[in-house]
């Protein structure tokens, strides 16, 4: 480690490494199949590198200073650079910055100078360099609008978001770093309009899933926005990605902004920048410790029947007939209480067995900047074990390191490397876990179920009086099997800058992507089956292994025709991604405790395999103009050519256009001090998946047989958004802005249902078979309501409302499925919004009876004469009530159609609202996000109505007259769970979902302790996430949604998400 | 210069990089038509796959298990397969919607039956077109492939017919998409027929036998396959009634005509737990998820209750002269079906003939081993209940009948002085003892064609919904109190 107080000039030693890797990164590419080509184009790039002229910073100019805030207190880490030499540095604690410019570069010629902090609104200045110091200090004002940060995704070059024609959303460290959250999409919740992030399975180690301005498909394909980190695209998304590493996310959401992304941005860009280093004082190695300690626990617990239907004996236990069944009550009401002791008490199951967890994340980063060289470096660890009692839960360790070398003035490199590392062993088991546990018998001891002198622990073989028609017990598979997913991840990039003159900028980035995964399941032998026989033992492995490279080369020249500045963005990207699979699975053990194939019978082994090559070459150009930070636009033209195309759609082309008009530059606007008016139209596409082109047999065991038919004119899907948006500053305060979008993705993906009977045997084919449409209005808001001294108050509140809609549908209506442990019941059929469930919708009134063509003729009072609606608000036949014969009525139109809609999912608006308070050490900050209106189906609730555990039947304490036999809610409601109107419930919530009390202790403090000399800074935080939700709905949790797309919003025993409270200790050396 | 140098360079790079770009990337997952079918190795995989294709789906567990249960065979409260709704008392009409929990008990032997009629048309037309099939001799053996698609062919008809009211009737002439037009049951066992008999003429006198692995390890001789095919013709024009009036109707003759040349020993393909399974025959076999309905216990002992009491009070024991009871059933003291879901699913006696096949089994037994799927026995009573409706030979058929009856359930023989009647009670005894849980759909049919269902039971399935919507036509359902022809 180089000793922080002298000066550290990176060796030649570093360099000739840097080659090193460079040739080993080479050879790399030479053994994929794009190697012929991309080598040609390294070749070239390093070509280009050795011949740029070496120049040596000798004497010069040295440019020095000090940057402060209005208040002439220091600012530490703000950038100071000249960008048209590449030459700058960033400020100590002092705030004090100091660096060489070469002879060569003083020309006379007046050149531009900026000094910026995020935070901050930068300032330029002109100066003209001459041999020698020169002082240019900068006074920067704080900046609550950030419109003056820049942003690079999805523009011609770096642009001031006050300058951007198209819609994008940033978010810097600051407001991810106050509850630092389990992956970088959770970080999203709550802070960007039109984007919903959800956490479709709570399972620790699973990333929520993002949706920006609604879906682009109808369940083939997904909702994901591309990721990109560090400018190089991710094939495998996120995982290993350290929130905590991140310095800043910038968001495109849709067609018009992320047009520069081609056939793969549909569904928006989300691109991660890390730290590098780079604001770091000069000369001095930044360390920083951070360590969580928190506890787990279920947020809210739904209610569970705490009576029963059954004959008491005389002691009070369930009396048993002579054949060992429970003898049902003739009234059928659920009212009798369970034993309140011994060991056949109630016991609520959820409570017992979803316990307080503990868990930690452990954080260290090294950061060092001088002169030339700027690196960063983080290790990261998290054990979270999360709510399910048995296992471990995920645990991940990340390594990360950015380095960026100048080479000279006009040649720099940057090398970005990270290594992820995660197991988890409660995943796979979440939904099958919380399916059994929310149906467990609630007067079973799950631990010893057939009496405490039960030999088996967590016995799977349960008392049947009991446990009639049982889900096993949930308990005995976490004890007993190892089922552990582990993912690896490599993710590396290299850029190489090359700045020929000051007008054009050349860059070449490769960047590789390598994502393997190993699960394995284990059985051990003597391993009890549900009736308690002890089997063979089963094993089994799959390995996937995904690597994915690309590169990609820019042009970017600018040129200023008086006043009029001109970007123009040549780019040319090249990808691939290899995938290749292998699984194997035995089912008997000849040696028991070798957990091996080896030791199984190899009669019981059998294995399967698959792989697949995707290939892309894509074209684009940028083109922004700037006349005089007043008059904005971009232009965008892209070709993709893909091998996921059909072969008779190789070929696809994209644009872009986009506008904007800064008001405020041309006229003074009382009360505003900034407004701006955009407009942007564009194109942006999906790809379809690897089979979808393919005429397709399936085989296996030696025989084949007929599955999809393929399509040579198989396209991308494209949508067309157009937005128009209005931003401004005003009253000095607030910075707002208001964006309206209209999209319609044409030629979504169907897989189209083909009658196998009269294709011959082929199902379905894939085809650009739907239109869909979406419209958006979202709308931000951040105010620093208070700014004081001491006291600072601002807060941010973002909102947004999406209507779907299936404009066009090339097939017949079909459903889609909850993902688990259900029939598919989301209903997509043209005309129709998205997130519909069609089924039974059980009459509320008498009168709807009269829409049934079978009571054509029937009198309303005739009707009355015989249907009422009960106590529960529902149609049924007045001399059944409180009957095991009482059953709802089902609505039957005028066309006789008895499955209507039923559940509409989408909600009228998503909100955000976070809130910062400082007072002086001190800072309180609270997130709250919710969901107004729409609908959720609770299909927990369903199936646990089946076996008598909903709180729903139980019947204790209401008066004589108002109860009702079981038999309504497990026959009516239950409805052969077919989707039906009981179980859907009104969606709203909202979730305070994060929260934090941190201290600053300040340096004074630290040197009063005498730490003064090691210990740069330190905060302690006491945070929680997810601390309460307030909603009516029933279930564990309203942020519930099936498949992983959140339009589909069916709550089916899933792993909710949890509540987290941790304490939090960071330290700065 | 040097700058516009390296830049023509860097866009001479990135211009040879474009044009060597290959976009053109194969599936090496799974082949396509021109791999599956283009010679004669080919067609024999996809002939020889079909007949795995077909054995796994006819023994699938939709519809087989809402089958056996709607016959009171086996019952189970449990929803899967649709076993708890298709067997509710009252009858409720059977949910053909695609959105239904229990959409699979119609959808997949309709898809799985014409995606085997698909297959083996396909391999017909390839041999139409000239490929030659040669064995390891060099012998031409291409009767053998076409007969081997006419089984698939007629198989396939078969189970639409005796399933569905109605099907598509394709064959390797039919154009493809082929015609939008529906053929009633009897029709399609018609066409089923005739595949047969093509099937049979082809392997007769021929010397050929069939490949090791297209039954399993069965060694299937062109005699055999003649033998098979003879069984299930048989099969088919016995079982297709839905009423006595139609099994009155039957030409008995001619099922007697294929049944003397049937199967004189028991069909049973060897499970392997991997490729070669009978998913009916595993549940059949497993106590915790199936019983046998107190009906067939009843008739082994009619002391017992026909339906398991309504207050859940299990009877006493059943005994009975016939030892099958004691060798094929098993008396277990719990039952794992809730009280609230009717105590007519109850059921103390499991089926446990082919014990080890099922899941409660070992993992290491489960689905191991040869499993019956058309007996010996079925074929003889097939012969023997030909005799009784022809009248012609009352003696065979009570000797064919005592095989089993006597051979195994150690009753009193039957003799033809039983009479008609009494032999044909004695015939319908043994289809639902010792038949129990092995051909597909065994004893709803056979309880179907003697008007032995419960009232409202459907009698056969609707097309599926998934594939009416396909076809944009309405979707109608059987069974229950208001739909028509239950």
């Amino acid at each position: 480690m180089p000793d922080p107080g002298k000066t550290f000039t990176p060796p030649f030693e570093f360099w000739t490494g840097t080659i090193h890797s460079l040739r080993f990164i080479q050879g790399s590419i030479m053994r994929t199949p794009l190697a012929h080509r991309l080598i040609a184009l390294t070749a070239s790039l390093l070509a280009l590198a050795a011949t740029a002229p070496v120049v040596q910073a000798q004497e010069g100019a040295v440019v020095t200073g000090k940057v402060t805030n209005p208040q002439g207190q220091p600012i530490e880490g703000a950038s100071v650079l000249i960008s048209s030499l590449n030459a700058g540095t960033a400020t100590t604690t002092a705030g004090i910055y100091t660096f060489r410019v070469g002879t060569r570069n003083i020309t006379g010629r007046a050149v531009s100078i900026t000094a910026r902090r995020i935070g901050f609104s930068p300032v330029t200045k002109q100066i003209t360099l001459v041999s020698g110091n020169q002082q240019v200090d900068f006074v920067l004002a704080a900046d609550i609008t950030r419109l003056n940060e820049v942003v690079t995704t999805g523009v011609a070059g770096a642009t001031l978001l006050k300058n951007t024609t198209i819609s994008i959303t940033k978010i810097s460290a600051d407001q991810i770093n106050n509850v630092p959250a389990s992956d970088p999409i959770s970080a999203l919740a709550g802070k960007v309009p039109g984007a919903v992030v959800m956490s479709t399975n709570g399972a620790p180690g699973q990333v929520a899933a993002i949706q920006l301005r609604g879906a682009t498909n109808l369940g083939l394909g997904n909702n994901s926005p591309l990721v990109v980190i560090d400018g190089v695209i991710a094939t495998n998304g996120m995982a290993g990605i350290s929130a905590a590493d991140i310095v800043s996310i910038e968001i495109l959401k849709g067609a018009a902004s992320a047009n520069t992304y081609g056939s793969q941005a549909a569904n928006g860009v989300i691109a991660i920048t890390t730290d590098r280093g780079k604001s770091l004082a000069e000369g001095k190695l930044a360390i920083t410790g951070r360590t969580e300690l928190g506890q787990s626990s279920v947020g809210h617990y739904i209610s569970l029947m705490e009576h029963h239907p059954y004959v008491l004996a005389a002691d009070g236990s369930i009396a048993l007939n002579s054949g060992g069944n429970r003898i049902i009550k003739p009234d059928h009401y659920a009212d009798n209480p369970f034993p309140s002791t011994g060991d056949n008490q109630f016991r609520n199951q959820l409570q017992t067995w979803l316990p307080n967890r503990s868990y930690e994340s452990d954080y260290v980063s090294m950061g060092y900047r001088q002169d030339k060289t700027n690196f960063f470096s983080s290790f990261s660890r998290a054990v979270d074990p999360g709510i399910l009692p048995l296992v471990q839960g995920a645990r991940n360790q990340n390594v990360r390191l950015n380095v960026d070398q100048t080479v000279t003035a006009k040649f720099d490199l940057s090398a970005s490397l990270l290594y992820g590392h995660s197991t988890n062993d409660g995943a796979q088991t979440g939904t099958g876990v919380f399916f059994a546990l929310l149906q467990s018998p609630p007067d079973l001891n799950l631990e010893r179920p057939n009496g405490p002198n039960d030999p088996v622990r967590f016995d799977p073989d349960m008392p049947k009086s009991f446990a009639a028609n049982d889900r096993g017990n949930p308990l005995y598979g976490l004890a007993n099997t190892a089922n552990v997913n582990e993912n690896q991840r490599v993710l590396g990039s290299f850029t190489a800058r090359f700045r020929p003159t000051t007008w054009l900028n050349l860059d070449g980035s490769y960047g590789a992507d390598h994502s393997s995964d190993y699960n394995t399941g284990l059985t051990n032998r003597g391993y009890l089956n549900d009736t308690g026989i002890p089997g063979a033992g089963t094993l089994n492995a799959y390995t996937g292994k995904d690597f994915s490279t690309n590169i990609q080369l820019n042009s970017t020249a600018t040129h200023d025709f008086g006043g009029l500045s001109s970007t123009t963005r040549l780019t040319y990207l090249a990808e691939q991604d290899d995938f290749q699979s292998f699984q194997t699975s035995g089912r008997k053990f000849n040696v028991g405790g070798v957990p091996t194939f080896d030791a199984m019978d190899p009669t019981t082994l059998a294995s399967s395999s698959g792989q697949q090559t995707i290939r892309a070459n894509d074209f684009y150009i940028t083109q922004g103009f700037n006349y005089k930070d007043r008059y904005l636009a971009q232009l965008v033209g892209r070709r993709d050519g893909s091998s996921l195309f059909g072969t008779e759609a190789r070929w696809k082309n994209f644009f872009g256009l986009s506008g904007a008009w800064r008001v405020t530059q041309d006229f003074n606007i009382p009360g505003f001090q900034e407004l701006k008016l955009r407009y942007a139209v564009g194109t942006a596409g999906l790809r379809p998946q690897f089979g979808d082109q393919y005429e397709t047999y399936t085989v296996g065991a030696g025989t084949i047989s007929k599955n999809t038919v393929g399509n040579p004119d198989l396209q991308p899907a494209v949508q067309r958004e157009t937005e128009g948006g209005i931003s401004g500053t005003f009253l000095s305060r607030f910075d707002g802005e208001i964006v309206s979008s209209e999209r319609r993705t044409v030629g979504a993906f169907l897989n189209v249902p083909l009658s196998v009977a009269l294709t011959g045997g082929f199902s379905s084919q894939v085809q650009n078979a739907a239109t869909i449409a979406g419209k958006t209005l979202e709308g931000s808001l951040n105010a620093r309501v208070i700014q004081g001294h001491d006291l600072n108050y601002n807060f941010t509140v973002t909102a947004s409302r999406t209507r779907q809609h299936i404009d066009q549908l090339g097939a017949p209506p079909f459903q889609v499925g909850s993902g688990s442990q259900g029939q598919g019941i989301f209903y997509y059929r043209q005309g129709e919004d998205m997130g519909v469930i069609y089924g039974t919708r059980f009459d509320t009134k008498v009168s709807q009876l009269l829409d049934n063509p079978a009571n054509a003729g029937v009198s309303i009072d005739s009707l009355k004469k015989v249907y009422s609606v009960n106590d529960l608000g529902y149609v049924v036949k007045t001399a059944s009530i409180g009957l095991p014969s009482e059953t709802p009525v089902a609505y039957v139109d005028t066309k006789g159609n008895s499955n209507v809609k039923i559940m509409e999912g989408q909600p009228d608006f998503v909100w955000g609202l976070a809130n910062t308070v400082h007072y002086k050490g001190f800072t309180l900050y609270g997130l709250l996000d919710g969901s107004k209106g729409g609908q959720i189906y609770n299909f927990s609730k369903q199936w646990m109505f089946q076996d008598l555990r909903s709180g729903d039947i139980d019947q204790s304490g209401k008066a004589t007259g108002t109860k009702h036999a079981y038999d309504l809610y497990t026959n009516g409601f239950y409805n052969a769970l077919d989707a039906d109107s009981y179980f859907v419930e009104n969606g709203t919530y909202a979730k305070l979902r994060e929260l934090s009390v941190s201290y600053d202790l300040g340096t004074h403090f630290i040197s009063q302790i005498g730490l003064g000399n090691t210990i740069r800074g330190a905060k302690i935080s006491l945070i929680g996430r997810n601390l309460h939700t307030w909603t009516k709905y029933t279930g564990m949790d309203p942020e519930a949604a099936s498949n992983g797309d959140p339009n589909l919003r069916l709550d089916g025993f899933r792993y909710p998400t949890f509540r987290q409270v941790a304490g939090q200790i960071q330290l700065d050396f | 210069m040097k700058t516009s140098k390296q830049l023509g360079m860097l866009l001479a790079a990135v211009a040879v990089t474009a044009c060597n770009s290959d976009l053109k990337i194969s599936d090496l997952n799974a082949p396509d038509t021109q791999r599956a079918v283009s010679n004669a190795g080919d067609v024999q995989t996809l002939l020889g796959g079909g007949i795995r294709l077909w054995y796994i789906q006819s023994n699938n567990v939709d519809p087989g298990m809402a089958q056996s249960v709607m016959a009171q065979a086996l019952t189970s409260s449990y929803g899967n397969f649709g076993m708890r709704f298709n067997s509710a008392q009252p009858r409720i009409a059977y949910n053909n919607s695609s959105s239904a929990g229990d959409g699979a008990v119609a959808n997949d032997p309709w898809r799985f039956n014409y995606a085997v009629l698909g297959q083996a048309n396909d391999g017909l037309n390839a041999l139409t077109r000239g490929v030659k099939i040669m064995d390891g001799t060099g012998a031409d053996v291409t009767d053998e492939y076409q007969a081997i698609g006419h089984f698939l062919q007629a198989a396939s008809l078969g189970n639409v017919a005796l399933i569905f009211d109605k099907g598509f009737i394709i064959d390797d002439a039919t154009p493809i998409p082929a015609p939008k037009t529906f053929s009633p049951y009897k029709d399609v066992a018609t066409a089923a027929l005739a595949k047969f008999d093509l099937a049979i003429a082809l392997s007769a006198g021929k010397t050929w036998q069939i490949p090791d692995n297209y039954f399993t390890a069965i060694n299937m001789t062109a005699a055999n396959f003649g033998q098979l095919n003879n069984t299930m013709a048989a099969e088919v024009l016995a079982y297709t009634p839905r009423s006595q009036a139609e099994t009155d109707a039957v030409d008995w003759a001619r099922v007697r005509a294929y049944a003397v040349k049937g199967i004189d020993h028991d069909f049973a393909p060897i499970g392997d737990y991997n490729n070669w399974w009978t998913d009916q025959g595993t549940y059949a076999n497993t106590p915790s998820w199936t019983r046998v309905d107190m009906r067939v216990i009843h008739e082994l002992d009619p002391n017992s209750p026909a339906v398991f009491p309504a207050d859940c009070n299990t009877p006493p024991q059943a005994t009975s002269a016939d030892s099958r009871l004691a060798s094929d059933f098993i008396f277990m003291k719990s039952i794992p079906f809730a009280p609230a879901r009717g105590c007519y699913h109850f059921s103390s006696w499991a089926y446990g003939r082919e014990a080890s096949y099922g899941y409660d089994a070992d993992a290491s037994t489960q689905q191991i081993g040869p499993y019956p799927m058309i007996r010996k026995a079925e074929n003889d009573l097939l012969i023997a209940e030909a005799d009784v409706r022809l009248g012609t030979n009352l003696a065979e058929a009570a000797t064919l009948i005592n095989n089993t009856r006597v051979g195994r359930g150690n009753l009193a023989p039957v003799t033809a002085g039983t009479g008609a009647a009494g032999l044909l009670a004695a015939i319908q005894y043994e289809q639902d003892i010792e038949l129990m849980a092995t051909g597909p759909g065994l004893e709803y049919y056979n309880r179907r064609r003697i008007n032995g269902l419960l009232p409202q039971t459907p009698l056969h399935l609707p097309v599926p919904a998934h594939e009416l919507e396909t076809d944009g036509l309405p979707v109608y359902t059987f069974g229950g109190p208001t739909s028509p022809d239950h």
